[in-house]
């Protein structure tokens, strides 16, 4: 345990409105090593967002409250820790990079303020100094020094995205949240902004938790991946783990609805049905409502977590089934050689 | 809203998804505002005493008792009396006709004018626009008491030039409104298709695209109405409306004026039943805002 | 954009006021005047000649001279006499101006950091009640308060900052509740917006949030606000200052219009009209002080300049 950075155990948080409540996060739990890439895979809806949000507790409250659980880091519980510890925290050991980087930046003030402001806060350092050091972090991320005194509207979505990351990036952050961090931007320019994340992570030796709901950018980016799916993670392991020994039926429907170039189909396969009503979760696997595999047994209980093979975890009564199946094998011959 | 006749304006159907329901809806967001509620049950109850004020009222507008100048609010007297010794509760209950009265004849007047010049100004464009919003441009540069301060003096007092000046003071407005309104929807799919079955220019306005934007007109005449009350009170207040014996609220804050410093209560009512009548009107505003279109909240 | 609206404005009130009823000759000499008399006044002051004729001699001497004609009553300059009133109005509109944008913004930030708390509810339901109610009962309301029961402030005149309290507030109160509202609104949805979320990531403290990244972009609506009611506030004014009796234009035009002092009422009004105008262009200019996107419209070429700092930059 003492190498984990970062620790969420059975994190806990609804967003209430009226009588009704939307359980967004059902009680998950995962672990970041230092220097870790952990890649969290889920579709709209699933509780990605929010769990980032828990970590640096920025869900607006009302009506979003985190109800139980603890977020660990550096040894200390983050959700006990007083609103001017977490300040420091934020943006400063752990920094975050949001989905839509047209919206996220201050339309008023121009971006090299917004990286010096961030320097300012963190760093003891003159307004001079930290003019300096943001105009480095700005050629870091590949933007020319000059634009320091342009404002957000005169930039490009991608270079945006560079700024939003310069911003996260300039105190030296211990773990870096990037959520969906390239949904938004166009295909040629995503690859440049994970590029870019990739090689600054190794470059500050940031952890990472990627979250987005695109596989091949976790094949891309993270040594590990968590799936989550209603609010829960179903499933967890290494790249090898989830690529080519998929045990969980939701992870296997995700690898379905991949488009594959090799294959010859007419259609692509997606998950049938809809994602349970996050008001109104069954008390049993929120998943068996459109599980191929399921049973009686699935829709009684809560499920427990397997680990079938060492760092490999899965939320699946039928695991073992899974593993035997022909549909399994399929999907391995599929995806062979893609990941090595 | 019209129904249309007919079911060859299929588009058009679609985008006004069953109205029934809508102001079913609209109708149910209302009832549960209780600010909006509360502004109807005043304005509810203005109105009643605009309609039968010889029921409410203890004594006539005018029945003078000298004997009994400056009698202060008592259970005779509710409000207190004021200088010729009239009950001014009845001189307010009377007033609501008054006031309430200016107001929905001024904002009829003014809405019917500033609705078909913002239809006529978005609808056919070019010059005819240009001209009719630079005309309301220049109304619009000035304060709109003061362009009724001009139009009455220029009239002459009386109810009638009172109502006629607050009219055209406000149609500006509604000019506006209308004409952004009609210039986004007379552009949709629905006005094509009504154009091509060889609908004329008058019946597309008046049945597919006026329907359309009612919500802000009738949000901005409830509005309205408060503030033609409070510009007839202002106006007669300075001499230039409805002069005495008529129990006009503003004329009565004029007229107590001098008797502000020892009979406090000969200002405070009227000046309450304007303020009360205005915030009823805005809070019902409000609420129907609210309830016509959540995007409009501004 | 300025110029046409002004000729509108002065053609507008030139005809209200050409085709009112009622001769000013009979009005402003009385009953007692002889015809000769009357003609003898309507030729000195023009009102022979055709309209067109009249109104092209006013506009001329407005453009050549600035002159608005001569007061009826006073024979003075229209001019003179506005510019001498001026003044006090001006000092009580910006007063008033400064008094409703600090209440109003203030109360609007609280309203909408703590949405829908008790703080939120009674901010809403006073502007409410500030927007319903009329200037000069307020004014009343102000004066038995504090100048008859509790003697605090003078309940007229304008000398001393002491006598300027009451009318301020009395003013102020309308435009602070509409200020109040808007700033809300306006705050409501800016917080909601991506780039709060991100300050707050970065670790900004809650203050800074508010008051420097959502109150900066939530500028541009209270801006025109602001404007619009500095428009309003002359209004509020001419009905304000008769109740306080501090001489300034308001109660000039109320004084002119009680004896249609015609000269004086087209005056007045252009001269607001003009002052309104006024605001508009610096309103359009904080516009573009307060929003670069809109400030980049107009600045084609744009300066780009290095940060402050590239000496340092240099010597690295």
């Amino acid at each position: 345990m003492s190498n984990r950075l970062l620790e969420v155990k059975n994190l806990v948080v609804k967003y209430r409105s009226g009588k009704t409540a939307v359980h967004a996060v059902n009680g998950i739990s995962f672990g970041i090593r230092k220097g870790e890439s952990l890649g969290l895979v889920g579709e709209t809806g699933a509780g990605k967002t929010t769990t980032a949000l828990a970590i640096l507790r920025l869900i607006a409250s009302p009506p979003g409250k985190i109800e139980g659980g603890e977020v660990e880091y550096d040894g200390k519980n983050l959700l006990e820790l007083p609103e001017s510890g977490m300040r420091h925290i934020r943006g400063n050991r752990i920094s975050m990079i949001f989905q839509d980087p047209m919206t996220s930046l201050n339309p008023v003030m121009t971006v090299g303020d917004q990286i010096a402001a961030t320097i300012r806060l963190h760093r003891k350092k003159s307004r001079k100094d930290a003019a300096v050091e943001a105009r480095n972090m700005l050629e870091l991320v590949g933007i020319p020094g000059e634009r320091y005194n342009e404002y957000p509207h005169q930039f490009s979505g991608g270079m945006k995205q560079r700024v939003m990351i310069a911003i996260a990036l300039s105190c030296n952050p211990s773990l870096l949240i990037a959520d969906e961090p390239t949904t938004a931007l166009d295909v040629t320019i995503q690859a440049q902004v994970l590029d870019l994340i990739e090689k600054l992570k190794r470059e500050f030796d940031t952890s990472l938790l990627l979250i987005t709901h695109d596989l091949g950018v976790v094949a891309e980016v993270c040594e590990n991946a968590a799936i989550m799916y209603a609010g829960e993670i179903v499933e967890y392991g290494n790249l090898r783990h989830i690529y080519k020994g998929t045990l969980h039926p939701y992870t296997q429907g995700l690898f379905e609805s991949i488009p594959n170039i090799d294959e010859d189909v007419r259609r692509l396969k997606p998950i049938e049905g809809m994602m349970a009503d996050p008001t109104r979760l069954p008390q049993g696997c929120a998943f068996a409502l459109r599980c191929p595999y399921k049973d009686g047994g699935c829709e009684k209980n809560a499920i427990p977590v397997f680990e079938p093979e060492p760092g490999h975890l899965v939320k699946c009564l039928k695991w073992s089934e899974i593993k035997g199946s022909d549909r399994r094998k399929r999907l391995e011959e599929r995806r062979g050689e893609r990941i090595a | 809203m019209p129904n249309n006749p007919g079911s060859k304006e299929s588009s058009k159907e679609s985008v006004m998804v069953s109205k029934r329901n809508q102001w079913g809806d609209i109708a149910g967001r209302l009832v549960k505002n209780q600010a909006a509620v509360v502004g109807f049950v005043i304005v509810a109850l203005f109105v009643l005493c605009a309609l039968f004020p010889r029921w409410i009222a203890p004594y006539g507008y005018d029945d003078q008792d000298l004997a009994k100048q400056f009698v202060k609010p008592c259970a005779e007297h509710l409000f207190g009396t004021d200088d010729y010794g009239r009950d001014i509760f009845s001189r307010v209950v009377y007033g609501s006709r008054i006031s309430l009265s200016i107001g929905l004849v001024s904002i009829s007047f003014s809405c019917v004018v500033g609705v078909l010049i913002g239809c006529v100004a978005g609808y056919y464009g070019n010059v005819l626009d240009n001209t009719l919003m630079r005309l309301m441009d220049i109304m619009l540069a000035m304060p709109s008491i003061l362009l009724a301060i001009a139009i009455v003096s220029a009239l002459g007092a009386g109810l009638r030039n009172l109502v006629i000046a607050i009219g055209i003071s406000t149609i500006p407005q509604y000019a506006r409104i209308v004409r952004a309104s009609v210039l986004s929807i007379k552009d949709q799919e629905f006005i094509e298709a009504a154009r091509c079955i060889g609908a004329s220019d008058w019946r597309i306005l008046m049945r597919h695209i006026l329907p359309n934007c009612m919500a802000p007109i009738i949000v901005q005449a409830t509005m309205n109405i408060a503030i033609a009350i409070l510009s007839a009170a202002s106006l007669s207040f300075i001499g230039l409306g409805i002069a005495p014996p008529t129990p006009e609220w503003g004329a009565m804050l004029s007229a107590g004026r001098a008797y502000l410093r020892n009979h406090w209560f000969i200002v405070i009512f009227p000046g309450a039943a304007i303020m009360l009548s205005v915030f009823a009107f805005n809070l019902f505003g409000d609420g129907l805002r609210d309830a016509l279109d959540p995007r409009l909240k501004s | 954009m300025m110029i046409p609206v002004l000729i509108g404005v002065s053609f507008a009130i030139f005809t209200l006021m050409y085709f009112a009823p009622g001769d000013p000759a009979d009005i402003i000499l009385g009953d007692m005047a002889t015809e000769a008399d009357k003609a003898m006044f309507r030729k000195e002051h023009g009102l022979d000649a055709p309209f067109v004729v009249q109104y092209f001699y006013y506009v001329k001497g407005i453009v050549t001279r600035a002159d608005l004609g001569t007061s009826y009553v006073t024979k003075q300059p229209v001019t003179t006499e506005i510019l001498q009133r001026f003044p006090a109005t001006c000092k009580l509109a910006s007063l008033s101006v400064i008094v409703a944008i600090i209440t109003g913004v203030s109360a609007g930030i609280v309203s909408a950091t703590r949405q829908y708390s008790l703080l939120d509810n009674i901010c809403r339901v006073v502007s409410m009640a500030g927007v319903s109610m009329p200037n000069f009962w307020m004014g009343m309301m102000l004066i038995i308060l504090f100048a008859v029961v509790l003697k605090w402030l003078p309940p007229s005149g304008f000398s001393t900052p002491r006598h300027w309290i009451l009318p301020a507030i009395t003013i102020g109160s309308s435009s602070a509740a509409t200020i109040m509202r808007m700033t809300r609104s306006s705050m409501l949805e800016v917080i909601r917006q991506d780039y709060i979320r991100t300050a707050r990531a970065r670790g900004e403290s809650e203050r800074v949030v508010i008051w420097n990244h959502a109150l900066k972009n939530a500028l541009i609506p209270i801006i025109t606000v602001v404007g619009l009611s500095f428009g309003r506030l002359l209004g509020g004014a001419v009905m304000t200052e008769s109740i306080f009796s501090i001489a300034g234009l308001g109660k000039l035009m109320v004084d002119a219009i009680k004896v249609k002092n015609i000269p004086m009422i087209q005056g007045g009004v252009l001269f607001i009209a003009f002052v309104m105008v006024l605001l508009n262009l610096l309103v359009d200019v904080l516009y573009a002080y307060a929003d670069p996107r809109i400030r980049s419209q107009y600045v084609r070429p744009k300066v780009r300049s290095a940060p402050e700092s590239k000496e340092a930059l240099n010597a690295e």
